[in-house]
């Protein structure tokens, strides 16, 4: 799978960061349990805005599929991390060039001020759930390091 | 040097006393009474007592062939709670002191004898309803409160931490001090009112523990970062328990007195209020951190500042849902939030004890930090944004009188 | 209609702070925070230039503090930031309730503090529950009678400790943290507890304290009533030192004997490392409650030690007379489903009786070596018999 190239966004990109998620316990116990239901989603792509949406339980991703706009609220998202396609770009190839987030690249920083990235949803208390866990989260999308990816 | 002004320590307690020495009596009679106790008579019978020959169904006996099995993080409250007879606390008054709810009552003990060990204040059973004390979904964040607890050894690098410039290393110094300090005020605030909350209430009485060590844990951290790169401790940030210390000690009494006392006004005060704000700072730190380890030590006080806010949200969302009197709590609530907002304004959010080093920081230095004004000014209206939305959340929304300003004064 | 009114009236009250008015001016010149000389030369500004290496330990405290070129205080500052911070030249300085060196620390509290933070453990995930196997009935029946008791009793300290935590002088902050991670440790032991009732299918058992109270006549106590009481309930209204000898270096250092027994009785792996870990746990507050005494003993203006160590000599004899703190040693809730333990059956429980014989003589022997060692002398004066009652 390491030489296969992912296109990034897809399903199966979020998903080939889910099987490495799942094969490494040791060091996703390392952070604490993660109870979470997100909606990544990428923005003016070529294809017009992309939805994933992922459910986190345990030390595990148990599910990504894609959704549409219409199908997002009932996927009932904790949260919904939400950036155009450049930036994903961007963020995704800082991390494989330095195998993780550089500081100008974490989820953190990049949705600190609501722009490149934003973090939002219906309920407070759900969207706070992406800084309880947030070691995990920046952990999940580092995953992308390991991954061949190619942009459409 | 001119003598300087002493106050009390901030928070109110209880004077403590000494024990008087009374006169014992001699150890041949102690020695004597011990061997005629009736536990000794009964051992030296050999008999067992009621726990062993009570029937194990049917008799004092709480639940035999009651078998848990871990979940998929492990053996956890949740785990445990869906097999037990008492998953939950209930709302029947506590009618002992030390009782834990997983134990059923001895229907021998008469209420006359309960009332002698069971005294009702400045003991643990002072609070013993749930609209008190409970939460929605208590056992899960009590798991994650143990499960995300920062463990130094396993998880921080101190090889990570690298020298910095005087000026970032003085800024970082003095964001840690106020952390410090603040984990500090969290800690006296509330760590006492454990003591009041019945043992029914298992997984409160952990959180609260771990919420406690996660204050203490992370000024440890702290105070060790700035000792050991190249700088030291900073300036005390004056005024930072500006209206918290007042409401908190109002709520307490001083833990003294058979009174009611005010828990929720103090988690309003620390976890809804004051650990939202403290939640931002850290968010502006991470991103202004310049080495990894710094970073990973402010994304370490995110997580734990929103574990501490989502417990301050649940607890007064069930306390406003399932309390005798909503409306009177409510306007209790916001009679308190009306004096925390413009003091933690002005003391807190435009301190230049705290505002500077964040600007020094997130600028990259003293001489760019203009740039990181302009981050902070940027920055500002989700202060205020996401603790409106939080209360909005938990129904005590506060939208028309909210004097945190939304947008930056400077 | 008001509100409105007082939000503008905020906002402009905000824009008035002179910090801001610079700050609207466009001037980010930082202030004396940042300018300012260090205490040791005069200014506001706390300490500088410290340096330490990370070893493979990391950043201990230990060695942090010995490099330190400014010693811990004998008094505290009286600041609300931890020692070293520096304050404005106005700013109050704040009495704590205890704020002498002596009154708070101890010997080793550096070293136990980092222990327990590496040794930090979890209910949930590091107990092999999966290792546990069907026990005999009486042989389960008498852990789950032992674990429901022990469950109760690990609330207490978590109860009382953060009264104590708020009244230290933040410069002595290792005694603060050291406490707050016993708040943890035993959050941890109530849960580990109760997660044992219901782990192999014997369930909580009788209420623990039930016996004693009904079996009891508080007439015939070893005590009289008025001694007994004052040291049958601890509360936040003790003294420190009466507290730390209460519960660190009496009561949990029952308990602790108990947990050796315990861990050495465990039939299977789950419960020998539940026992093992919540050993390490409890030797730690003993060791601090032991080292605590002595430092204030060693190093107490002479009234204050003479008047400290009366009380405490008075404290000691009526928790021995009244068998121990908690009255753990002649509980039947402990000691009895302990001895069916020991015996591995209801047919051999006099041999179980002889290991808690054995077990009552280590206890009582080990902490007279505490008392010792803390520069509390009981032996010859303790109330305790040297060997079992019964
Ligand atoms: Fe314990
Ligand atoms: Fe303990």
């Amino acid at each position: 799978m390491a030489n296969q190239k992912v296109e990034f966004p897809s399903t199966q990109w979020f998903q080939a960061l889910a099987a490495r998620m799942n094969e490494q316990r040791a060091k996703y116990q390392n952070f604490g349990f993660v109870t979470a239901r997100a909606v990544f989603r990428v923005t003016a792509t070529a294809a017009g805005n992309r939805n994933f949406g992922l459910v986190f339980d345990g030390f595990e991703c148990l599910e990504v599929r894609e959704l549409t706009d219409g199908e997002i609220a009932q996927f009932d998202p904790d949260w919904t991390m939400e950036g155009d396609y450049a930036t994903w770009k961007e963020m995704v190839q800082n991390i494989k060039a330095h195998g993780e987030a550089d500081p100008d690249h974490t989820l953190n920083r990049l949705c600190l001020l609501g722009h490149p990235f934003r973090v939002h949803g219906e309920d407070q208390t759900r969207v706070d759930v992406f800084y309880r866990q947030l070691f995990s989260f920046q952990a999940f999308i580092d995953e992308s390091a390991a991954v061949e990816t190619s942009f459409a | 040097m001119a003598s300087l002004k002493r106050l009390p320590s901030p928070f109110t307690l209880p004077p403590t006393r000494r024990h008087e020495p009374l006169p014992l009596p001699p150890p041949e009679e102690v020695k004597k009474k011990l061997y005629d106790h009736p536990e000794a008579q009964r051992i030296r019978s050999g008999q067992l007592g009621e726990w062993f020959t009570t029937p194990l169904v049917g008799g004092e006996w709480t639940e035999w062939g009651k078998q848990a099995r871990p979940d998929r993080i492990g053996m956890t409250f949740m785990a445990v709670n869906r097999v037990s007879a008492n998953p939950e606390p209930t709302n029947a008054p506590a009618r002992r002191l030390m009782h834990s709810r997983y134990i059923k009552t001895h229907h021998a003990i008469p209420p006359e004898m309960e009332e002698k060990i069971a005294p009702k204040y400045g003991t643990a059973r002072e609070m013993d309803r749930r609209d008190q004390v409970w939460i929605e979904h208590a056992a899960e964040l009590t798991e994650e409160a143990l499960d995300r607890q920062m463990r130094p050894a396993r998880q921080l690098r101190w090889e990570e931490m690298t020298p910095l410039a005087e000026d970032l290393e003085r800024a970082f110094d003095q964001f840690a001090t106020y952390l410090i300090q603040a984990m500090f005020l969290c800690s006296d605030a509330s760590g006492p009112w454990n003591g009041l909350i019945h043992y029914g209430f298992a997984e409160i009485k952990s959180y609260l523990a771990y919420e406690l060590f996660d204050y203490n844990l992370m000024c440890g951290l702290l105070r060790k970062r700035v000792m050991a790169n190249g700088g030291g401790m900073g300036v005390q940030v004056d005024g930072l328990g500006a209206g918290i210390v007042e409401i908190c000690n109002e709520a307490s009494r001083g833990f003294v007195g058979e009174v009611e006392r005010e828990f929720p006004s103090v988690v309003f005060a620390i976890d809804v209020l004051f650990n939202g704000l403290l939640l931002e700072m850290a968010r502006l730190a991470a991103a202004g951190a310049r080495s990894r380890f710094d970073r990973h030590l402010m994304t370490q006080v995110v997580q734990d500042c929103a574990r501490h806010v989502a417990f301050g949200c649940r607890r007064l969302s069930f306390y406003l849902r399932h309390c005798p009197d909503r409306e009177e709590a409510a306007v209790k609530l916001h009679l308190a939030a009306d004096r925390l907002e413009p003091l933690q304004a002005e003391h807190h959010l435009l301190n230049p004890k705290v505002l500077e080093p964040l600007a020094v920081m997130l600028g990259g230095g003293a001489g760019a930090i203009a740039g990181g004004v302009r981050i902070l000014r940027e920055f500002w209206p989700q202060f205020a944004a996401s603790y409106l939305a939080r209360l909005d959340s938990i129904g005590l929304g506060r939208r028309d009188r909210c004097l945190l300003p939304a947008q930056p004064p400077f | 209609m008001s509100m409105a009114i007082d939000k503008k009236q905020s906002v402009e009250r905000l824009k008035a702070l002179p910090q801001v008015q610079r700050w609207r001016e466009g001037n980010y010149e930082p202030g004396a925070w940042f300018t300012s000389k260090p205490a040791e030369e005069g200014g506001i500004w706390g300490s500088w230039g410290h340096r330490f290496q990370p070893n493979r330990r990391g950043v201990s405290l230990v060695e942090l503090n010995r490099a330190d070129r400014h010693p811990i205080p004998t008094e505290g500052l009286g600041l609300l930031a931890d020692r070293e911070a520096g304050a404005e030249p106005d700013a109050p300085r704040y009495d704590y309730p205890l704020r002498e060196k002596y009154q708070v620390w101890s010997y080793n509290v550096e070293s136990l503090y980092e222990e327990a933070m590496s040794r930090q453990w979890s209910a949930t995930r590091d107990i092999p529950w999966d290792k546990l196997a069907p026990l005999p009935e009486d042989q389960e029946r008498a852990l789950c009678q032992f674990v429901s008791f022990l469950h109760t009793v690990e609330f207490v300290p978590g109860d009382t400790l953060p009264f104590y935590m708020a009244r230290v002088d933040p410069s002595f902050s290792e005694v603060r943290l050291f406490m707050s991670s016993q708040c943890a440790d035993e959050a941890r032991h109530m849960e580990v507890f109760g997660k044992r009732m219901y782990a192999n299918g014997g369930g909580p058992g009788m209420e623990p304290g039930a016996e004693a109270l009904l079996l009891f006549d508080p007439r015939k106590s070893v005590l009289p009533q008025e001694i007994a009481k004052t040291v049958s309930n601890v509360n936040p209204t003790w003294d420190f030192l009466a507290y730390s000898y209460f519960v660190q270096m009496i009561g949990e250092a029952v308990v602790l004997d108990f947990f050796r027994f315990g861990e050495f009785l465990g039939r299977n792996p789950c419960d020998k490392e539940m026992f093992r870990r919540i050993m390490q746990d409890e030797a730690r507050h003993v060791s601090f409650g032991t080292m605590r005494i002595k430092y204030y003993l060693d190093n107490a203006p002479r009234r204050e030690r003479e008047e400290a160590s009366e009380m405490l000599h008075f404290l000691a004899s009526a928790c021995e007379a009244s068998g121990t703190g908690f009255g753990l040693l002649l509980q039947p809730s402990a000691i009895e489903p302990f001895a069916l333990l020991a015996a591995g059956s209801l047919g051999n429980l006099d041999k179980g009786w002889d290991v808690v014989r054995e077990f009552w003589a280590t206890a009582v022997e080990e902490y007279i070596n505490r008392c010792e060692r803390a520069g509390l002398p009981r032996r010859g004066r303790c109330m305790l018999p040297e060997e079992a009652p019964f």
